[in-house]
Formats: C-alpha cells, structure tokens, sequence
C-alpha cells in the first residue's frame, strides 16, 4: 500500500471522474480526486501525484490555468500531465502540448482500461 | 620863285603823298597776303578733315588725295599720286567714268553728281557718291571730285529691298487672309489668301467695308456669319484698338471657321488705316468641340461612377501613390467610423489599423503593402481592421493597384465589406459544433467506459455481492447517461429544426393551469430534496380563460426554466406565479437564486450561453435550453424575458395570449 503509484485525476463530470476513479482503484492505483481546477491544484501541491489526468472544461478555473500554474510552481513541474478532454479541435490540442502537457487523449475514444494502460506505460518509462 | 618853290611844295606833297600810298599798300599787300595765307590755311584743313574724299585729276593722274580717300580705299597718298586715276575706278564704271571726265574738259554739260564704284586696296568694290567739277591746279585746269561712300547706304537698301521682297512673298503665300485698309475704311489691297477663304467673287479693292458689310451677298460665294458686330468692331479699331479672336462662321460645305484680328494702323498719332487678319480655326474649333463633348461624356461617366461608388455597399476607397488616402466613398465611412474629410491626405495605414491573425500590426504587416512589393492585385483577402472606435471588424478586401504606362502604381483601389456578422455566425456555428460533440462525447465516453468495464470482467462475476453492486451501478449509470444523451440529441434536433424553421406547434384549447401543476408536480421531489420551497401562485381572474398551447413543448419551457430555478439556487423559494395582463396571460418563474450578471440577461437566450465567461468554465447543461424556450415561446406567439438581481434571485416571464 505504501509504495503505491499516486494518480490525480482532474475532472468536473461526476459520472467520468467516477468511472476513471472505478478502474484505476480496482488496477490498484491511489487515486485521487479533485472536482475542479482549484482543488487539482491544491490535491497536486499537496499529495505529489506521479501523473496528473486533467480535463479541460471545469468551471472557475479551465484546465489549461491548472497546467500553467502546475508548470510554472517547482513542486509540480516534473510531474507528468495527461489531459483527458472530450474537445478535440487541433488549436485545443496545440495549446494543451504547448503548455506543457505530456499528452492530449479525447475522452470517448479511450477506454478506462486505455487509461489505466497509459499510466502503467508512462510510469515505467 | 615862286612858282619854283610852288613846284618844290607840289613835288614834296607828290612825294608824301606817293610814300603814304606805297606804305598803304604795303601794308594792304601784306594784310592780303595774311589773310590769303588765313584762308588757305582754313581750305587746306578743310580737306584735310573732311569725311569726304577729295581727289584732283590733271591730264589723268591723281595730283591730290586727302586722307578721307586713304581711308575708305586702302591706298597711300604715295600708291594713289601721279597714277592714272581710271585704275582705280571699278571694270563696270571705266567706260562711264572716262566718257563722262573728257566730256567735262571739253566743256559739255555732263551730270556733275553720280555713282560709281572703285577698287579698294584689298580689291573690293567700294560704292562712291561723285561730285565732280572743274578748278585750275597749279594753272592748269584741273578735275575735282568729291567721293562720298556709299557701301553702307547701299546694303541698307539692299537689305530693305530683300525684306520687303520677304515680306511680299509672306503677304502673297501665307495661308493668313490679310486685308489692308485706308482711313476711310476702304480696301487697298487683300492677300490671295483672303479671297480663297473668304470666297470672294467680285472685286474689293477700293470698296469700303461697310458697303461689303451690308452687301455680303454680292462679294462672297457662301454666307458669311458674323459673331460680332462688324461695324463696331471697325469703329473700335479705327479709335486705336486692336480686336482681335472675333469669330465667324462660312457657311460653305462643309462649314468654315475663321478667326479676325483687326489692327489700327498708326502714324504720327493718327489711324491712318487697319490691317485685318483671318486664320482658318474649323480645325482647332472642331477639335474644341469634340474635345468639349468629351469632357461632357467623361463628366457624364464620371457622374455614373461618382454614383456607383458612393452608393455600393462595399466599401471602396483609393490611395495614391504616395501611400495617401485620396477618396473614401460613405459604406467605408461607415465602416471606419471616419468621414471622407477627415483621411484625405493621410496615410492608410493610419486609418486602416490592420493586423493579421498572428496579431502583426503595421508596419510589420499591412495587406496594401503586398500591392506595392508584387505591383499586382489582391482579389480576395480577409483581415482584421480596427474602426475608430476601437473596434475590431472582420473586412474581406479586395485590393487593385492602377499603374501607369511604365508599370508604376499610381493609385490602389481599395474595396472592403463588413463581414464581421458574417465571421461571428462562421465563429458560433463552430463554437456549436466544438461545443455539441463535447456535450455528446461526454455520456458516450460514461456509457462506453462502463460497457468496456462490463465486457472486459472489471466489475467481477456477479458471484459476490460487490460485484452485483458494481454491476447494478455501472447499468445506472449507463441507463443515465443515456438519457442525458436523448435528451441532447432532442435538443439539438430541436435547435436544428428552429434554425430551419421547420419547428411546428400542435396546439390545443388548455386551461394554462392544469398544465402547469402537471409539471410541478414531477418537480415537487427534486426541489424538496434541495430544501427548496416548490409555489404556484395562481390568479382568480385567470378562471375560465384558456390558452392555445401545444403541451408538449410546453412541457418543455416549463421544465427548462424551472430546473434552472432549482440548479441555481441553494436555498429559499422557487415559485411560479400566473396573472393576466391585457388580453394576456403572464407567467413568472422566479427564484432566490445566485442571479444573473446585467451584462448577460439577455445572452442566456443565445445557443450555449451560460453564466460565465467562457464555455470552458461553464456549469453542466447544454447551454441550449433557454434558446429552446425562447423559440418555443415565440412560436406561441408569447415574449420572454429576463429579470435578475446577483444573490437575490432571477425572474424569467413568459407570456401567452388568451383566446376566447
């Protein structure tokens, strides 16, 4: 339980947030959960995740606000960002990698085990 | 004695008397003799002074030259005496000249003044005036002439002779007409130009101008018409005026044109006469009037385009080739927010404030200065432009450089259309679709995950209670999710058939009331479990009116506005109130909600307009359920609108017309 790999997940859609939730806790993953920018944010300063899922649209503070400021701050920098957005317009995806996301995945044409899978290549890197 | 001494007296008397005389005219002699001497003194510097040659001739030698004659043939005193005067008298005048010398020593009477020529020293001919006469020379008779040089008299002539040949030979072949009159207004002479072009057909000499004026028939082969008065002009000229660009018109076929000028003729302060001068002007005048319906026809053309382009709809203007603005027709005023006077002469990109998509702002970007690089046209381009409000407008431009003969652009013509509405339509509609395929992937991406969950044995085998669990929550939540999917694909066909106008009503007699209790009723444990106090207030007077309303889609408005009321408010009331308004039936949704900024109140009835500032940050829900119940609403041929104080709450009317 102690050597667990830590994942945040990012995610204003209850319904998704609990799905990815479902499946990364029954692969044996600490999850975490923050319903909105501000609180990823803090749950990211905090628990030190090893990969950050995080969507887009939330309200208050949007997705790309979240990665600017986990890129900018030295506790977050490194950490490894996937965003996770059902958005899959090309100036959307440009500006996520510019920002610094590690990867840009649409939602509905990955699967909870897709997601799981990329945790498990991404950390092994 | 006394005679003797008589005598001696008489003698001595004689004696004195004689010496007296002798010594008188000694001294007259001497007096003669000085004043001889005077006088020859005064002759002899005469000659010697005298501007004329002075040359005496004896037995046909030159006995004296005076320096005159040295000068004007070259020849020394030395060259000239004791030689045969005939040498130096030119070939053409030998014979003359020594015919005439022996006549006069004979005695007859010869002209004693003539003109001849004689040989200078360097061998040319120097013309002389000869005044010759005879005088006795050291005894002898003699032969004087006096030669007075007339070379320079001659040229003159010959000069004034030469001119007045040219003058003659312009006066009989130029193509002017020119007439000469007298003091008295009668012709003296005429050119033949002047009878070709005025076609004369009788004689004018010696005619007077009034007699031809008033008989024109008679002296010309066409009518002649006059654009003046002839005989004031003449009276003007013959008061010391010149007259000229009088006009008239020949009436030969085709048609002349002639130009007068009328000039006194003045001598001694007086008009001694008047020369008059006719050019024929049919060409030049012609020309004028063909160059006068030009300008007419370009006046014309330039009326039409001046139309043109202050009436199109697009905006044109032009730039010089200076980079200044010249014209600006009204739309692009407009447009730009400034009128006409004021961008004259300034430069464009101070008026056209343009950047491109990247945010490149002159002079790092200007479309107009791709004309001026390429020297060629732009026919179609899409830019960002700021008006002098500041605002940014969407402008598709068309840019024409207009190039001189030598390729150089002399002007741009510039022609832009507003197509801001047209980018901000473009704008929303991939907005509504950007934001559509997001609200469609998002049950899709629960409904798909929890069906991979199910499929891949994630959710266990049923066998243990857990895994029963897992299984019942993941068929809920699909079960949800894809009534939430029903539910925006209905909206979104909704939306589809309202911007096609292809939404249709079907609508019956309903008492309003009974409609809306139905819907209270299925809203009732919703806003209980939020605390929410659920109301309808309904007005006494509304008994017995009814409503032309389709149920349905009534349904619709109802549950749009109140599940709103209840997502948006925490704590406190959401009531419903019906009264009726002139001949209408008002129906308030209101809440004690969070309210709605001013600036947005009436932005919640677009297509995905929600509270916020940008859909990223939006809550749940489409966004497309206010658009669907205004068009709705409006369909039933009701108005909505909207009233909302931040924290206090929000009020949505609705109205509908009673029918009887």
């Amino acid at each position: 339980m102690e050597n667990k790999i830590k994942v945040l997940l990012i995610e204003d859609e209850k319904e998704v947030l609990e799905l990815y939730n479902l499946k990364l806790t029954l692969d044996e993953y600490d999850v975490i959960t923050a319903e909105n920018g501000s609180e990823g944010l803090e749950k990211s300063f905090k628990e030190n995740p090893d990969l950050i899922f995080l969507d887009i649209k939330m309200p208050g503070m949007d997705g790309f606000e979240v990665l600017k400021k986990l890129r900018s701050d030295e506790r977050t920098k490194h950490i490894p960002v996937i965003i996770l957005s059902n958005f899959d317009e090309q100036d959307m995806i440009e500006k996520g990698l510019t920002l610094g996301a590690n990867e840009y995945l649409i939602k509905s044409q990955f699967s909870p085990e897709d997601i799981s899978t990329k945790v498990k290549d991404f950390l092994e890197k | 004695m006394k005679n003797g001494k008589k005598i001696r007296n008489e003698l001595k008397r004689s004696r004195q008397e004689l010496e007296k005389k002798i010594v008188k005219r000694t001294a007259d002699l001497f007096k003669a003799n000085k004043s001889l001497k005077t006088s020859e003194k005064k002759y002899s510097t005469l000659v010697e002074k005298s501007n004329d040659g002075i040359v005496i001739i004896q037995d046909g030698l030159l006995k004296f030259v005076n320096p005159a004659v040295t000068k004007f043939t070259g020849f020394s005193k030395d060259e000239a005496i004791n030689k045969s005067f005939i040498n130096f008298v030119s070939p053409k005048y030998k014979g003359l000249v020594i015919e005439r010398y022996k006549k006069r020593l004979l005695g007859e009477k010869v002209p004693n003044k003539y003109e001849i020529e004689i040989i200078s020293k360097n061998g040319k001919n120097v013309s002389v005036e000869v005044n010759a006469s005879i005088i006795t020379h050291e005894g002898k008779w003699a032969d004087m002439a006096i030669l007075r040089e007339t070379t320079e008299r001659k040229e003159t002539e010959k000069i004034l002779e030469e001119e007045r040949k040219k003058m003659e030979a312009i006066y009989n072949t130029a193509s002017e007409g020119l007439a000469l009159y007298d003091a008295e207004g009668r012709v003296i002479d005429f050119n033949p130009s002047l009878r070709k072009l005025f076609g004369l057909k009788k004689e004018i000499k010696n005619v007077k101008r009034k007699e031809i004026a008033g008989n024109r028939e008679q002296y010309f082969k066409y009518l002649l018409e006059r654009f003046d008065d002839s005989l004031k002009t003449q009276k003007e000229v013959y008061s010391g005026k010149t007259v000229s660009n009088v006009l008239m018109k020949i009436h030969s076929n085709p048609p002349k044109y002639l130009e007068g000028t009328y000039v006194p003729i003045i001598n001694d302060k007086k008009v001694q006469g008047m020369l008059a001068s006719f050019r024929d002007v049919t060409t030049l005048k012609n020309q004028a009037e063909e160059i006068a319906q030009q300008l007419i026809e370009v006046e014309k053309q330039r009326n039409r385009w001046e139309a043109v382009f202050e009436n199109v709809e697009e905006g044109v203007f032009v730039i010089d080739g200076d980079n200044m603005l010249s014209r600006m027709n009204g739309s692009c005023e407009l447009m730009t927010g400034f009128e006409e006077r004021e961008v004259v002469g300034k430069p464009y990109y101070q008026i056209f404030g343009c950047h491109d998509t990247q945010g490149n702002k002159f002079p790092e970007f200007h479309p107009i200065d791709k004309v001026y690089k390429t020297n060629s046209a732009i026919p179609y381009d899409e830019h960002l432009h700021r008006n002098q409000e500041g605002n940014e407008i969407w402008v598709g431009v068309s840019y024409t450089p207009i190039l001189s003969d030598n390729g150089v652009i002399e002007q741009v013509v510039g022609v832009i259309r507003d197509i801001t509405a047209i980018k901000q339509t473009e704008k929303a509609k991939s907005e509504f679709v950007s934001v559509a395929s997001h609200e469609l992937r998002t049950p899709l991406t629960v409904i798909h995950g929890y069906l991979s969950l199910l499929l891949n044995g994630d959710l266990g085998d049923m066998r243990s209670d857990i895994s029963r669990i897992n299984y019942i929550n993941a068929l809920n939540k699909i079960y949800g999710e894809t009534k939430r999917l029903t539910k925006l694909v209905e909206e979104l066909l909704n939306i589809s058939r309202i911007e096609e106008r292809r939404l249709k009503l079907y609508t019956r007699k309903s008492i309003l009331a009974i409609a809306i209790d139905e819907v209270i009723s299925e809203f009732k444990p919703l806003a209980e479990s939020k605390g929410l106090h659920l109301e309808f207030i309904y007005d006494k007077k509304l008994d017995g009116t009814y409503v032309l309303i389709d149920r349905d889609k009534f349904k619709q408005v109802l549950v749009n506005l109140l599940d709103n009321a209840i997502k948006y408010t925490e704590k406190g009331n959401v009531t419903i109130k019906s009264i009726a308004k002139n001949g209408e039936i008002l129906t308030q949704v209101s809440d004690t909600g969070t309210g709605i900024p001013t600036g947005l109140k009436n932005k919640v009835f677009e297509k995905f307009q929600q509270v916020g500032v940008s859909y990223l940050k939006e809550n749940k829900g489409t966004g497309l359920g206010l658009y669907i119940v205004k068009a709705i609403v409006e369909l039933h041929k009701g108005r909505i609108w909207c009233d909302s104080q931040i924290n206090i709450g929000t009020t949505f009317t609705f109205t509908l017309p009673i029918v009887a």
